[in-house]
């Protein structure tokens, strides 16, 4: 039955995350946008300490896409539906409009938390949840990325050569989203190219390992409070029992490593959609708060002024964007597959946060030029999201590949 | 709790009216347009259907459906898949009725719902719009006066649907002057109390008959006067609500025209579909119309849930309207040369999607 009621737990989370947003976030926002490379070890111990207290574990990780079959998928609707997902995308939203720079910061599972519990075996769930669900702040980072692709996740060439109960990975990876706090790294690497997908693996790489470096960070356009790192194998020895699914499933690897994106995709355009809101937000307070003015929603053009009719399309187009997240998060929190679904929200939600901050400084006038307000920020913040987990180019051909049910070779 | 799962009997709902809209509207649908005249058979099927009527109570003739705005969205999308003209045709009593059930007195809904007989279901219709440029709800012109006994009506209203044949027409008027919607009131004309002029001829909906009227002292009984008591906005909610519904449905219609046309067209040797220009922009179309049905569901499970969802359906439908264009558009880019010829159904469905940014009708839902 269609229903858009949210469970007292959404509603609590939505609220308290808001607050925390507003209260710890957005009065640091600036501060890391400025100083580069800087940790705010202040606001990681906090937030750890505060998510810890709630017992909520703020990741995507919880209940992300099933790559192990029957017998999980099960055990997964025997649980109760705690909507995990849908609970994320929501809390997600509200964290971002504080600040999207340090929502990346916000230590926990992460990326390389969901690849573990998209593609890991029970136990390997179990032993690494336990590091990233800690005592300590803690951080799971992917390396997937290298300087010859980015979208072409198949193309990967860093080395994973056997070496009895060991494998050892030789290679580059970039863009390491938190790449300098990492508590553990998932690293793709490929047994051998002749292999093809197939011998595409994730290999878990715990800090401290001999030959894993952290090389540079990155100089970047806007998410300045969070650091990307370039990160560097050289015979790094990885056991056997780290390699993600095990090494019977080598089969299920590649795919089953893909499968995170199921789960991120949303949690991505969440965030993309809260700094949406933040700069929505910051010009409706400014022209329409302000002025004791409101939006007269349904009156033709000709009635209205052009501020207020852009507004209201800054509205809708958050509104839609905002439908088709939580629609993509439900579907993976009661077992549907949801790729098309997670790649039109993602590839929408991108498109959407970069019309929106880039309207809302013109709306400002010189000022919203200016680094006195954080509308420049999030201009500069919004564009890494129609970037990173796939271009938005990458969500319009998944989308196009399922609707007209087109391989790759029939859709480049 | 969140879904966005159809029960069994809106998904029951759902597949009927698609195969009415495929085996039954769209075999007609070209011919309707080219000649202007639906046929009554279409009409007469949809309301055995339930369409027409079957949300009225038993004792006025209905089956005594719920009144659900979310099993309402459900279907428009399916009708106006099927086609534009066809749904607002078999919808138009609506316009009448539903006005009716939520503000009329039991006396009025005896009165009119019983004049629905088993050969006569298409009776009532609504008279909202006038014929000014940039017309605004706000700045409605027809006025109703108090004389006393009765009152009495002047203006001029248009795209009045199926003027000619209904039995009664809920007039729209203002009580004095004024300006906004609160004042608005709903005013029951039999058939002769007003002028039928001429029939509309649009860019779109050219199928379906709608009229301009003419109110010169047209008197109205008190006991006809349907009592908004600020309740024009919400009506309009509801209107604009199943405005989004029909958005997602004439997309739709495109959108799956031109993604088949797409997989089957060559040029250079592959299917056009194969190009990202082409294929990117199916993804696209395919994602707005998801949330254009999204915003249709969202908006009427408020209504359902009796919250205030005026906001929320005025912006969706804006939204949806606009969209509607760069769909359409698209659907006929995406056919080439073959989308400006009138053997496809394209262009007609560009054209119809047209009417959504401009048109305001009353509650159908």
């Amino acid at each position: 039955m269609i229903d858009f009621e949210f469970t007292p737990i959404m509603k609590m989370a939505r609220e308290f995350t808001h607050n925390y947003a507003r209260d710890v976030m957005r009065p640091i926002a600036r501060k890391y946008d400025e100083e580069e490379h800087t940790e705010p070890t202040e606001f990681i111990q906090k937030t750890h300490d505060m998510f810890r207290s709630l017992g909520f574990s703020f990741s995507t990780a919880n209940a992300s896409g099933d790559a192990e079959g029957t017998s999980e998928h099960k055990e997964k609707h025997e649980r109760p539906k705690m909507e995990m997902n849908l609970l994320g995308a929501i809390a997600i939203e509200e964290i971002a409009w504080g600040c999207p720079g340090l929502t990346l910061r916000i230590p926990g599972p992460g990326l390389g938390g969901a690849a573990i519990m998209a593609a890991g075996t029970p136990e390997q769930k179990k032993r690494f949840m336990k590091v990233l669900n800690g005592p300590k702040p803690s951080y799971g980072a992917m390396a997937l990325t290298e300087p010859g692709f980015g979208s072409d996740a198949s193309a990967v060439s860093t080395t994973a050569v056997k070496d009895g109960d060991y494998y050892i990975l030789n290679g580059t990876k970039i863009f390491v989203t938190g790449g300098d706090m990492a508590d553990l790294y998932v690293v793709w690497a490929t047994l051998g190219k002749d292999l093809g997908r197939a011998g595409i693996k994730a290999f878990v790489v715990e800090k401290g390992t001999p030959g894993l470096k952290m090389a540079r960070l990155e100089h970047k356009l806007g998410i300045r409070a969070s650091d990307t790192a370039e990160v560097v194998l050289e015979d790094c020895r990885v056991h056997k029992d780290n390699l993600l699914g095990g090494e019977k499933k080598e089969e299920k690897g590649f795919k089953g490593s893909m499968q995170t994106f199921d789960a991120t995709l949303p949690m991505v355009a969440a965030i993309a959609i809260g700094i949406s809101g933040s700069s929505y937000d910051y010009v409706y307070e400014d022209f329409v708060v302000k002025n004791g003015l409101e939006i007269n929603y349904g009156r033709p053009l000709y009635k209205r002024g052009y501020i207020e009719t852009v507004l209201e399309d800054m509205e809708a187009k958050i509104h839609a964007a905002r439908l088709l997240t939580w629609k993509a998060a439900w579907m993976l929190d009661h077992g549907l597959p949801n790729l098309k679904e997670a790649s039109m929200a993602k590839g929408k939600a991108g498109t959407v946060v970069d019309e929106i901050t880039q309207k809302a400084i013109e709306l400002y006038g010189p000022e919203g030029y200016s680094r006195r307000h954080l509308l420049e920020k999030w201009m500069r913040d919004a564009k890494v999201y129609d970037v990173f987990e796939g271009t938005g180019q990458i969500q319009r051909l998944v989308v196009a590949r399922a609707i007209l049910d087109y391989t790759r070779k029939e859709l480049k | 709790m969140v879904s966005f799962e159809l029960s069994e009997e809106q998904t029951l709902l759902r597949d009927t009216c698609r195969d009415f809209a495929l085996t039954v509207m769209r075999k007609q649908d070209r011919q309707a347009d080219e000649s202007g005249e639906i046929p009554a058979d279409i009409v007469k099927q949809g309301h055995e259907l339930g369409l027409t009527t079957g949300y009225l109570p038993e004792t006025y003739g209905g089956a005594g459906g719920q009144l659900s705005a979310l099993d309402s969205v459900i279907v428009f999308e399916e009708l106006a898949y099927g086609n534009l003209s066809m749904a607002l045709n078999i919808l138009a009593p609506s316009l009448f009725n539903i006005p009716l059930m939520l503000h009329g007195a039991e006396e009025q809904k005896k009165k009119y719902f019983t004049m629905n007989k088993p050969d006569q279901f298409q009776g009532f219709t609504a008279a909202l719009s006038e014929p000014t440029v940039r017309f605004d709800l706000e700045s409605m012109k027809t006025t109703a006066l108090d004389d006393g006994d009765d009152f009495v009506l002047n203006g001029e209203k248009s795209f009045v649907a199926i003027a000619d044949s209904a039995l009664a027409t809920l007039v729209f008027a203002r009580k004095g002057s004024g300006e906004g919607l609160a004042g608005i009131d709903g005013f029951i004309l039999p058939a002769g109390g007003f002028t039928v002029k001429e029939r509309e001829k649009n860019q779109g909906l050219r199928a379906l008959k709608q009229f301009t009227l003419s109110l010169e002292g047209s008197r109205v009984q008190r006991s006809d006067v349907l009592k908004l008591s600020g309740g024009f906005a919400n009506l309009l909610a509801r209107a604009r609500t199943a405005s989004i519904a029909l958005t997602a449905g004439v997309c739709r219609a495109a959108y799956e025209y031109a993604l088949a046309y797409a997989r089957e067209r060559s040029a250079f040797g592959e299917p056009i579909a194969s190009r990202q220009w082409v294929a990117f922009t199916l993804a696209e179309m395919a994602t707005e119309i998801d949330a254009i049905r999204l915003m249709a569901w969202k908006s009427a499970w408020m209504l359902d849930k009796g919250m205030d969802a005026y906001k929320e359906a005025s912006i969706g439908k804006r939204y949806a309207a606009d969209t509607a264009m760069f769909i359409t558009r698209n659907a006929t880019q995406i056919l080439g040369g073959h989308g400006f010829i009138r053997e496809h159904p394209v262009e007609m469905w560009y054209r119809d999607a047209r009417s959504f940014a401009v048109s305001e009708f009353m509650a159908i839902l």
